[in-house]
């Protein structure tokens, strides 16, 4: 029926109102944060939810302005817009983390977490390392916002690192610890931006790429591959960031105090549910026909020691040896059930 | 990562996208073309969008005497989407029920259309792709508004995996469409498929110049008459690629228009004015 899309444009009208978000009130102090995640994405929703609670807490002195959708350029882009100040921070992905600290690239070493329970007892225990780390690098960290475990996902089933050997596997360019892997493991690797790889995927380019589960989704790749290995590689994360100087022009402490612990608060309620949509997503990759493989322990063990031959290239040249050794001794100190309480 | 496409981009291809079924009962069929013509040429939105429950009471008569015609399944659809964008600024759970009953009613009509498209539109995307040697030119109005619906059904479930993998199969099915009839309703085909590709950034696997070249087309095929257009290539595309000057040039553009004697535009154009003048307003606050 006709009419019905005029009733639309109208929405539209209203949306735009909402999308622009609220009115920085007058001598307020406005952190300009961009991140790639749309409108409408847990991620910017729990980025608003802390510029709802700051604003609340703080009388209105305090409040974010929300970037969503990368209409800010890209992470590198982001990051040059901080430098300059056009905006003061950003919600990170993978690469926008790793270039401001590569040490938190020893968290994403592949077979290195075995659990969320590792993870979150090694980011806790090292929370003060990584604090440490931020502010050398100009940043205030606010918390970790969780990707998840990376897969592989093929055209044809994978299990053991030799049956990768051969295959086309994509790689995202400028990422060390993927580069070295599969010099090592022999595979011939394709280069491709993301927005390639999908295309890639159909024309057979690539017949092997990796991500969460979510972001196969989200990206589309799951309608491009049959299999995924049934073995979490490598845990991944982003996190929440405020360029020093922009920080500290909050006047008040305690508001700086409690912008901490509002975002650190949302950021990790975010992380549950991001947790329980990767566990989710898995689900659905084989509803939708996406076979799992799962590798036999000789086969695990086939990938372990690709990765462990990986090590000494990477130590002290991606990341700091002081980054992973922290890891390594708090990662086997949870193992060992010798835990802080 | 969780990143879900953003709810304004279904909600917004909707609108340009416009629902064409008709209600072929002859002791309503008048009436309703006739309220919908009269609509279209109106220039008061507050007017309109009361009268959209009205509306919805009508076909729901309808669907009571008669629930498995596809003709009426499918204005059922078009009608809750509408309603459902109407009400979802204030009451977006309420708006998820009533685009849940446009998906439904929208693929109902969509599976009665011919035999074996219901197992192909709950299956993996794999075997979906096969439902193209199974459509017909014929089926374009119903392809269109069952995906229409599905799409904001989509978008009010951002936040579910589940929801967000069924988004390939609308896109799909959208695709369809355009290669079937570019010119389609306005070209609303290209105005869907401009703003889904403008809707995430690059890396995220959003595609700015396949945007382009769509809303570029949709500009084409309207003469750029439909100004909403202009305001969602602005709004999506502009800003993603942050063109200042394309931005302000689109907007300029539709508060330069005069909208007179637009026929049927003249209410989705008075709507693009007032949206377009907002765009511009908050223009320093993305570039």
């Amino acid at each position: 029926m006709i009419f019905s899309k005029h009733v639309r444009a109208f929405l539209v009208t209203l949306l735009a109102h909402t999308a622009f978000g609220l009115s920085p009130v007058s001598g307020a102090t406005i952190i300009k944060l961009g991140t790639l995640a749309p409108e409408g994405s847990g991620w910017v929703n729990s980025l608003r939810a802390i510029d709802a609670e700051i604003r609340e807490v703080s009388g209105g002195e305090v409040g974010f302005k929300i970037y969503p959708g990368g209409v800010q350029g890209d992470e590198h882009v982001m990051l040059r817009k901080i430098r300059i100040g056009q905006i003061h921070g950003g919600g990170f992905g993978g690469t926008g983390v790793s270039r401001i600290l590569p040490d938190v690239l020893a968290l994403e070493m592949p077979f290195l977490f075995d659990s969320y329970e590792e993870v979150d007892y090694v980011l806790a225990e090292m929370d003060e390392f990584f604090t440490a780390g931020f502010a050398e690098a100009g940043y205030e960290f606010l918390g970790w916002s969780d990707i998840g475990f990376v897969y592989l996902l093929s055209q044809q089933p994978i299990r053991s690192s030799t049956d990768i050997q051969g295959m086309d596997v994509w790689r995202l360019e400028d990422e060390p610890i993927t580069e070295v892997l599969f010099r090592l493991a022999d595979v011939t690797s394709v280069p491709l931006t993301i927005p390639d790889v999908l295309f890639g995927l159909q024309t057979n380019l690539v017949e092997v790429v990796y991500a969460s589960a979510a972001a196969a989704i989200v990206l589309q790749w799951f309608t491009r591959v049959r299999f995924y290995t049934d073995l979490p590689i490598n845990y991944t994360v982003g996190a929440v960031l405020v360029h020093n100087k922009a920080f500290h022009r909050i006047p008040n402490a305690d508001h700086r105090d409690a912008l901490r612990a509002i975002a650190r608060k949302h950021i990790n309620a975010f992380n549950r549910n991001n947790r329980d949509d990767n566990r989710e997503a898995l689900k659905v990759m084989r509803s939708q026909a996406v076979q799992p493989v799962t590798p036999r322990p000789e086969d695990v063990e086939s990938f372990r020691v690709l990765v462990e031959r990986a090590i000494p290239e990477l130590v002290g040249s991606a990341f700091s040896a002081q980054a992973y050794d922290s890891v390594l001794r708090h990662l086997d100190d949870f193992r060992r059930g010798n835990t802080s309480p | 990562m969780k990143s879900t496409l953003p709810r304004i981009l279904i909600c917004t291809g909707l609108l340009a996208l416009g629902a064409c079924s008709h209600v072929r009962s002859a002791a309503t069929r008048g009436l309703i073309e006739d309220m919908a013509a009269a609509t279209a040429r109106h220039d008061d939105v507050d007017l309109v969008v009361q009268a959209v429950p009205t509306y919805i009471l009508l076909l729901e008569g309808l669907l009571r005497s008669d629930g498995d015609n596809r003709d009426n399944l499918l204005t059922a659809a078009e009608v809750y989407l509408s309603y459902g964008t109407v009400v979802e600024m204030a009451d977006p759970l309420r708006a998820r029920g009533l685009y849940g009953r446009a998906k439904e009613y929208g693929l109902r009509a969509l599976a009665n259309t011919r035999s074996g498209l219901a197992p192909l539109l709950n299956g993996p995307f794999a075997e979906f792709t096969a439902i193209d040697d199974k459509l017909r030119p014929e089926d374009l109005p119903v392809v269109f508004s069952a995906s229409s619906a599905w799409g904001a059904w989509i978008a009010s479930h951002t936040e579910a995996v589940s929801a967000l993998a069924e988004l390939p199969k609308v896109i799909h099915l959208m695709e369809w469409v355009l290669r079937q009839d570019e010119t389609y309703n306005n070209g609303s085909p290209h105005v869907f498929l401009g703003v889904y590709h403008a809707s995430l950034p690059p890396m995220l696997g959003g595609r700015p110049d396949l945007s382009r070249e769509h809303f570029q087309a949709a500009l084409r095929i309207t003469q750029r008459q439909s100004l909403m257009v202009q305001v969602l290539m602005a709004r999506f595309y502009a800003r993603q690629t942050f063109d200042h000057d394309l931005y302000e040039s689109l907007l300029h553009e539709v508060l330069n228009h005069e909208n007179r004697g637009m026929g049927e535009l003249t209410l989705q154009n008075a709507i693009a004015i007032r949206h377009a003048r907002t765009l511009l307003e908050e223009a320093d606050d993305f570039f």
